[in-house]
């Protein structure tokens, strides 16, 4: 099975995980960076160049997004057996780990561009890899939605030329450059908050699950919607202290919010992870908005290993259950599956928060930075609550998967050889990272002086939220609780985000057809063909006056004298 | 031409009330002479005994009539003023009255409605009289008494206006032809604010091109501009391009001439507005001019190889059309050489 194209790939970007990370633990402990620059042309003193920076952030950042393909790739090779176009999967995802690498490089934000658009085709070929209308559906509203993002980019662009260079790492110690400034941050804002599927572009991210499994650990967990929290990252010095950073703190603390409860209401596994990853993405937005671009970073790289562990143990129940992903025929996984249950126990719990696994220590640490920070009540609740709902729901997972009882789709249950190996390997990699990276990134320790409150509040939110989990999906099974059909369908389809992206828009898409019209031919009817028109339109008047009686004729003749006479008075 | 004779009688006072007119020295004797001229041209246009010409010269008559009418009113008024020879001053409003009602006789700008109307019920032939010959002994009379009349400017402006816009959604080549008179006569006013001798020049010139282009109609019952956009006979087709041209005033043809003259010496006039009405309007014309003919000179090319057409020479055509060609250069030429 080594040698394969899958195998071999894998192996390939194992290598390169071990290169990068092992170069990112250098740099870090030698605080070392290198910049390459390969210059393009000058335009008009403005030079257009491709920028490459190596430093710990975007090595350690390329060297997970190595390892997780790695793993996504050697796994596919069973779960996508038997599929006609297997060669065409395999390098999509290499495509989409070679733009990923382009963009994580690149701190210039015109070559940016290269990763960033390739990242948004090759992930729209790979959401459209099943054929049919539903993946068309899904495809076509991530593209669209992400094209927001890339024009924000390129209005950041143009915007950028006033300041003459291209390289955002130019302006790091300027510490003056004036209001206007900031309006690069906020493009780049937009772009990361479609990028990231925070909330007006939310719709995206759980429709995007019509992409095989494989695609969705790597692309839709850890890689492709943390690119706009990594650019968010690099940029944090424009926007840390303008409107944006406000903005930005109010739309992820909703998009936490919706997509925790969203989740409690999901009935479609994936889209559950999915919403999952959006809450989580949604804590690392808050966490940059408050400046702790560094904590953000800590919690992207723990997520992407825990979620792409997620993804990889879903993407397993679905395959052996026949592609079945609604929660409400499945059960009793423990029985069947005990060692890839036992993964997806650890990245639901690692997700959840539970002490000492991955996700505790990076979220623990946002929240207890967070209530350290000076801001009001308002984002204090909801993002307690929001961690609560992250356990609630993570236990509700784990009720419907685990706790029940056979069921009818779970008859050709069984674990895959190549598919139990990646999980496993992943796993290891999900319960040793949290403690790893914090011991990396943090070798002075975070200086945090809350009171005990504060402190065990985040484990307390878990323990409470656990609760409500076991209360309302564990006990009863099934709705208890919010069940009126109005409230049920408001939260289940995430506030109708969906429906706002989808339909409302479309009608005012197909306005471009007029705008693009008037954009290529505004000259012709500002010129030849406006007044052949207007010419037009004269003409049938004066044919108006042609079309009457001989008798109409001599009577406006006499109309004519009176106002000739007239003109001739005032003359 | 069964009814030559009848041609023959009343050409006659067609031609003469005009030159009675042109050369007369009073009022009374310039009034009969227009009464001739249309005593003349009224059993001509009903030779063709049909419906639409009796209509039309029944048009034609009460039109001219009404405006020959206010011509003996309006000099008559004049008289009670005591003032029978044209050359004596006189109130604004007899050069007023007598204009209004000479352009009423030309169909110039707001008095223009019964000209395409009568033209489309007429032969080429009588077409061809209406639109060269008729605005004649009018156009003299304005020209000897009252040339530099604020008026006329006024009244060139509107013809020209009326003339292009009216033009453009004709189908039908007679009234395409009769608008363009209208402009046409336009200019012809507006040479009066110049010369005297510039307006006989340039009813001359538009006379020549005027009859060439009727040459190539008539002998082919041409009436619609589909007959002509469906021809398939290409010489007969460069000809009318060639005088349509010619009519619009493109440069190299004879067309341009009278009107460049006109064009210079109105703006050594400054009269900028004016010029530029004028311009713009013709170039409309132009436009209606050149959509006749385009599509059979460039897009339709179709020959059937099993049809053999006889083609007609085109004898008749050929010498009008050629001063219409090349009359610029050779005008311009010979001025060169003297």
């Amino acid at each position: 099975m080594f040698w394969s194209v899958y195998g071999l790939w894998a192996l390939f970007l194992l290598l390169m995980f071990v290169m990068f990370f092992s170069f990112s633990l250098f740099f870090i402990f030698s605080d070392f960076a290198v910049f390459v620059e390969y210059y393009l042309f000058s335009m008009n003193g403005c030079p257009v160049e491709f920028m490459m920076v190596f430093d710990w952030v975007s090595l350690m950042f390329l060297s997970f997004v190595m390892l997780i393909s790695s793993v996504v790739i050697f796994y596919s090779e069973e779960y996508m057996e038997g599929d006609e176009n297997l060669n065409r999967f395999c390098y999509l995802v290499l495509l989409f780990v070679l733009s990923m690498g382009l963009l994580i490089l690149s701190p210039n934000l015109i070559s940016i561009l290269l990763g960033w658009d390739g990242l948004g085709l090759v992930s729209y070929c790979l959401v459209i890899y099943y054929q049919n209308n539903r993946s068309l559906n899904a495809g076509m509203i991530t593209v669209l939605s992400n094209r927001i993002g890339d024009v924000g980019i390129l209005i950041g662009i143009v915007w950028m030329l006033n300041f003459g260079n291209w390289n955002y790492f130019s302006y790091v110690l300027l510490e003056d450059m004036g209001s206007e400034f900031y309006w690069v941050g906020g493009c780049v804002v937009l772009a990361a908050l479609t990028k990231s599927a925070q909330i007006p572009f939310s719709a995206w991210l759980p429709a995007a699950m019509a992409a095989p499994t494989p695609v969705s650990a790597l692309v839709h967990s850890s890689t492709l919607v943390t690119a706009g929290v990594y650019l968010l990252i690099r940029l944090s010095q424009y926007f840390s202290v303008g409107v944006f950073s406000c903005v930005l703190m109010f739309i992820s603390c909703m998009t936490m919010f919706m997509s925790g409860l969203g989740a409690n209401y999901e009935m479609d596994m994936k889209k559950v992870i999915a919403l999952s990853t959006l809450s989580q993405l949604g804590v690392m937005m808050l966490s940059i908005s408050f400046g702790y671009w560094k904590l953000a970073y800590f919690h992207m790289l723990t997520h992407a290993l825990f979620k792409a562990l997620l993804f990889l143990c879903a993407g397993s129940v679905i395959h052996s259950s026949g592609g079945a992903q609604d929660l409400r025929y499945m059960g009793g996984m423990i029985e069947f599956s005990p060692v890839v249950g036992s993964c997806f126990n650890l990245a639901n719990l690692s997700l959840c928060g539970i002490p000492f696994l991955a996700g505790f220590y990076s979220k623990d640490l946002i929240l207890e930075n967070v209530s350290f920070f000076n801001f009001n009540f308002f984002i204090f609740i909801f993002f307690s609550v929001s961690i609560g709902l992250t356990a609630c729901y993570s236990f509700r997972l784990f009720f419907y998967i685990m706790g029940r009882n056979f069921f009818m789709f779970f008859s050709n249950f069984g674990e895959g050889s190549i598919v139990s190996v990646s999980i496993i390997f992943l796993s290891f990699w999900a319960v040793i990272m949290g403690s790893t990276l914090m011991w990396i990134l943090f070798p002075i320790p975070c200086f945090v002086f809350v009171p005990i409150f504060y402190s065990v509040m985040g484990v307390l939110c878990v323990i409470v939220g656990l609760w409500m989990g076991l209360i309302l999906w564990g006990v009863s099974g099934s709705y208890l609780f919010l069940t009126g059909k109005s409230v049920n369908h408001f939260l289940g389809l995430m506030w109708f985000l969906p429906w706002l992206s989808s339909n409302p828009l479309l009608s005012k898409l197909s306005l471009g057809g007029y705008f693009l019209s008037s954009d290529l031919s505004w000259g012709e009817w500002m010129g030849p063909q406006g007044v052949f028109e207007g010419m037009v339109i004269g003409s049938s008047i004066f044919q108006w006056f042609q079309d009457n009686n001989l008798k109409m004729y001599l009577v406006s003749f006499a109309i004519w004298v009176i106002i000739f006479t007239f003109l001739m008075l005032m003359l | 031409m069964l009814t030559l004779p009848i041609i023959n009688l009343f050409s006659l006072p067609l031609i003469l009330g005009t030159m009675i007119t042109m050369s007369s020295s009073s009022w009374l004797m310039a009034w009969m002479g227009l009464e001739m001229n249309l005593m003349g041209f009224i059993p001509l246009i009903s030779t063709h005994s049909n419906k639409r010409a009796s209509e039309a010269s029944l048009k034609y008559f009460l039109i001219q009539t009404i405006a020959s009418s206010t011509f003996l009113f309006s000099f008559l008024l004049s008289s009670s003023f005591s003032i029978i020879q044209f050359t004596m001053m006189t109130p604004w409003m007899i050069p007023f009255m007598v204009i209004l009602t000479l352009s009423v006789k030309l169909g110039a700008a707001p008095f223009h409605m019964w000209l395409p109307t009568v033209a489309e019920g007429l032969s080429w032939t009588n077409c061809l009289i209406l639109m060269s010959w008729q605005k004649m002994a009018p156009l003299s009379i304005i020209s000897m008494i009252f040339p530099k009349n604020p008026l006329i400017i006024i009244i060139a402006t509107l013809s020209a206006i009326s003339g292009s816009m009216g033009g453009l959604n004709q189908t039908s080549l007679r009234k395409i032809l009769a608008f363009s008179s209208i402009s046409h006569m336009a200019w012809m006013l507006s040479s009066m604010l110049i010369s005297k001798m510039l307006w006989l020049f340039y009813i001359f010139i538009y006379s020549i091109i005027i009859s060439s282009i009727i040459l190539c109609f008539a002998p082919f019952n041409m009436l619609h501009i589909n007959q002509v956009s469906t021809n398939q006979n290409k010489k007969l087709n460069s000809l009318i391009t060639i005088n349509l041209l010619s009519l619009g005033g493109l440069p190299p043809f004879l067309g341009f001439l009278p009107k460049w003259l006109i064009m210079f010496y109105l703006l050594q006039m400054n009269m900028f507005l004016m010029v530029s009405i004028l311009i713009i309007s013709t170039l409309i014309n132009l436009y209606y001019y050149t959509r006749i003919s385009y599509s059979s000179l460039l897009l339709i090319n179709s020959n059937n190889k099993w049809m053999k057409t006889k083609t007609p020479p085109l004898t008749k055509q050929l010498p009008l059309s050629m001063i219409s060609l090349f009359g610029l250069i050779t005008s311009m030429l010979t001025f060169t050489l003297l």
